[in-house]
């Protein structure tokens, strides 16, 4: 690994593009409406043409630092600009009424670099072990991981199991358009040639992700409103202050890359359970929410710890944890590479590119938000939408065209944009259907392999590691129904 | 029993019926769609000629797949309904009686124009991709441009003049990055 690090470090491109997506994270993040996922929605097209090393250092760098800025609007503006900051602005926005903006702001950042830290030591030592197991994997167990991490999926990431069970299915019929890989036989096209060659994800996740969470933020947005922000006072906080949270800082940053590695279950959930097990640890629980620098410090380490631990299922596995690591998929698939156990048997240096990408975009994220971030966020949020939004558009439109240069393209990332927005004001969660996209192809193909081998069902039942992961799937998606049957039949007798 | 009034009813109380009639129309409709999709997508499968529905013996063909999948979002699509309707049978008796706040009620202008931003947009890009099939990417770029800020602007309370100016500019920054940086064959 020390041989890529030196590589990437005496590469100017790649320190200058990791730089890019750095800033380009801190001040999408920032800007309320627009999400880590948007960001990298966004910035995906700009990647076609690089190399995959240089790829990665881009999307990291915007991946990083946009979940840590997410804590600026929540502290500023008592607006979380990114879901995992939801907890933030309970006492950090308090903080910045005290006239403490600037502590919050230090006590985020140096919590969102521990947090990223050691959610990097985490994702470099488990992800090697995992991977190696993995290998052991047969086509059985690989489609039982799939359907595995679909229920997750559909049962986490909405209140509705039912209809991200709908949103599932939809991503797995657009994930296996066009000709089958075995047959030739042309699947779902209408007769359309373009369909023939399948849906990309890259257009797709660009409208699923960049246009459809632009509509929603524009129909949220409130009207005829201008931002108030608030003075930063003095930046640091003591160093005594800072070392008191220490423990805080590192039992939250172990919830945010354990809960991270879980797919589905994302930095809204570590966020949540790191702030309520610091509550509950604490001696004085009820002045959290009255501006308590713990109250900042768990949420931000948790939801940067998140980013390491959401990568394991992605490169281990080939699924995507979240939407972000949707995205990410997107982009190893454009330039050719396979997420997966075989990654780290056929590309050892590339998955060390990884690991190092994310170590410098921590890095450089301490560096730029530390120095420049905090004392101009101020005017960074007071960016116009209307500008922002006409932005966020277009780039998703010509970025859309750029990876293939093709119009068929650009009408995809307006459907599936359309398509998204509609979803959500259904209540469909929309990160099934990319999780679906993705792993369609995989899931058919494990599938059928599975059954021209063993000509049988019972063979998911009767190898234990798939075996588990069907029990578990199912205990997911019919556990809540079944529970609730029990629950209406016991009253009525 | 009495009727509980409703100036008399919790305002948290009467947010919740609202958002489980919500629910209910949220279920009724993700039902109604997913059934509909099922079986457009399902008469189009079925009637495929071809190998498609060859038979392969006791090897899985390329319609094994597609079929499990139409089976799963039409059952899936009509538990939703059954669900909506069910959970709708049963407000009645709960929300007899109730009536929603002045702010929360459905037919409430503000909260109805909300939507049509996000949909006045994204027929904005329906425009964009028809355009750009005649007129090439940079006058589409520019006009969606110009068009966006300027509806943006005028939610916003702006002035609409300058930000026609400030689309196009937006237009002309972002067409040259991707011509001129990223070499990209925008025509």
């Amino acid at each position: 690994m020390l041989d890529v690090f030196f590589a990437l470090l005496l590469d100017p491109l790649a320190m200058g593009l990791c730089l890019a997506g750095v800033v380009a994270g801190l001040l999408f993040g920032a800007v309320p409406g627009v999400s880590s996922t948007m960001a990298l929605a966004v910035m995906l097209p700009l990647t076609y043409g690089m190399t995959p090393e240089h790829a990665m250092m881009l999307m990291l760098g915007v991946f990083f630092s946009s979940v840590y800025a997410g804590s600026v609007s929540a502290i500023l503006l008592n607006i979380p600009g990114t879901p995992g900051a939801m907890m933030t602005l309970l006492d950090g926005h308090p903080m910045a009424r005290q006239g403490r903006a600037g502590h919050a702001m230090s006590y985020a950042l140096i919590a969102s670099i521990v947090g990223g830290l050691f959610g990097w030591i985490f994702l470099t030592l488990t992800a090697p072990l995992i991977a190696q197991y993995a290998l052991r994997f047969g086509s059985p167990e690989y489609a039982a991981v799939v359907f595995f991490g679909l229920a997750l999926v559909a049962y986490a990431s909405s209140g509705d199991t039912l209809r991200g069970v709908v949103a599932g299915m939809l991503g797995l019929m657009l994930g296996i358009v066009g000709r089958d890989g075995v047959t030739d036989v042309p699947r779902f096209t209408f007769g359309i040639p373009n369909l023939e060659s399948g849906i990309d994800i890259i257009p797709l996740a660009i409208g699923l992700f960049g246009i459809s969470e632009a509509l929603a933020a524009i129909e949220k947005t409130p009207p005829k409103e201008k931002p108030e922000t608030m003075p930063l006072g003095s930046l640091m906080p003591s160093w005594r202050a800072l070392l008191s949270e220490a423990p805080a800082a590192l039992r939250s940053s172990s919830i945010g890359a354990f809960v991270g590695a879980i797919p589905a279950a994302g930095s809204a959930v570590a966020v949540a359970v790191a702030y309520s097990i610091e509550k509950r640890l604490s001696r004085h629980p009820e002045k959290f929410g009255t501006g308590l620098p713990r109250g900042v410090v768990a949420p931000e380490a948790a939801n940067n710890a998140c980013v390491g631990g959401a990568l394991i299922p992605m490169m281990t596995l080939g699924i995507p944890g979240d939407s972000i690591t949707a995205v990410l998929i997107g982009v190893l698939l454009l330039h050719g590479l396979r997420p997966g156990p075989g990654l780290f048997e056929s590309q050892p240096d590339f998955v060390s590119t990884i690991y190092i990408a994310l170590l410098f975009s921590i890095i450089l994220t301490a560096i730029i938000a530390g120095t420049i971030g905090i004392r101009v966020y101020n005017r960074v949020l007071m960016l116009p939408r209307r500008i922002l939004f006409t932005g966020v558009i277009l780039l998703c439109l010509l970025g859309a065209f750029a990876v293939r240069n093709s119009f068929f393209d650009v009408w995809v990332s307006i459907l599936s944009g359309g398509l998204g927005y509609v979803l959500v004001r259904l209540g469909v969660p929309v990160l099934p259907l990319a999780f679906g996209v993705v792993l369609g192809p995989v899931l058919e193909e494990n599938l059928r392999r599975t059954l021209m081998i063993h000509k049988d069902w019972s063979v998911f039942f009767e190898r234990p590691i798939s075996l588990i992961l069907i029990v578990i799937a199912l205990a997911v998606l019919f556990g809540p129904f079944l529970g609730s049957l029990i629950r209406r039949l016991s009253h009525l007798r | 029993m009495s009727q509980t009034p409703a100036s008399k009813v919790p305002g948290n109380r009467v947010s919740d019926i609202l958002l489980e009639r919500h629910e209910v129309l949220r279920d009724l409709v993700a039902g109604a769609l997913s059934v509909l999709i099922t079986i457009v997508l399902g008469v189009s499968h079925f009637n495929q000629g071809g190998r498609l529905h060859q038979d392969y013996g006791a090897e899985p063909g390329p319609a094994l797949l597609p079929e499990l999948l139409l089976a799963v979002l039409g059952t899936v699509g009509i538990v939703l309904i059954i669900r909506g309707v069910l959970s709708g049978m049963s407000r009645p008796a709960q929300t007899a009686g109730l009536e929603a706040p002045d702010s929360d009620a459905p037919n409430d202008p503000e909260k109805l124009s909300e939507p049509a931003w996000a949909f006045m947009v994204l027929g904005s890009t329906i425009a964009f991709g028809l355009l750009q099939a005649v007129s090439g990417f940079g006058i589409a770029a520019a006009t969606l441009g110009a068009i966006l800020c300027a509806t943006l602007a005028y939610r916003e309370g702006r002035p609409i003049v300058r930000s026609l100016a400030e689309g196009l500019a937006v237009a002309a920054v972002l067409y040259s990055v991707f011509r001129l940086l990223l070499s990209v064959p925008l025509t």
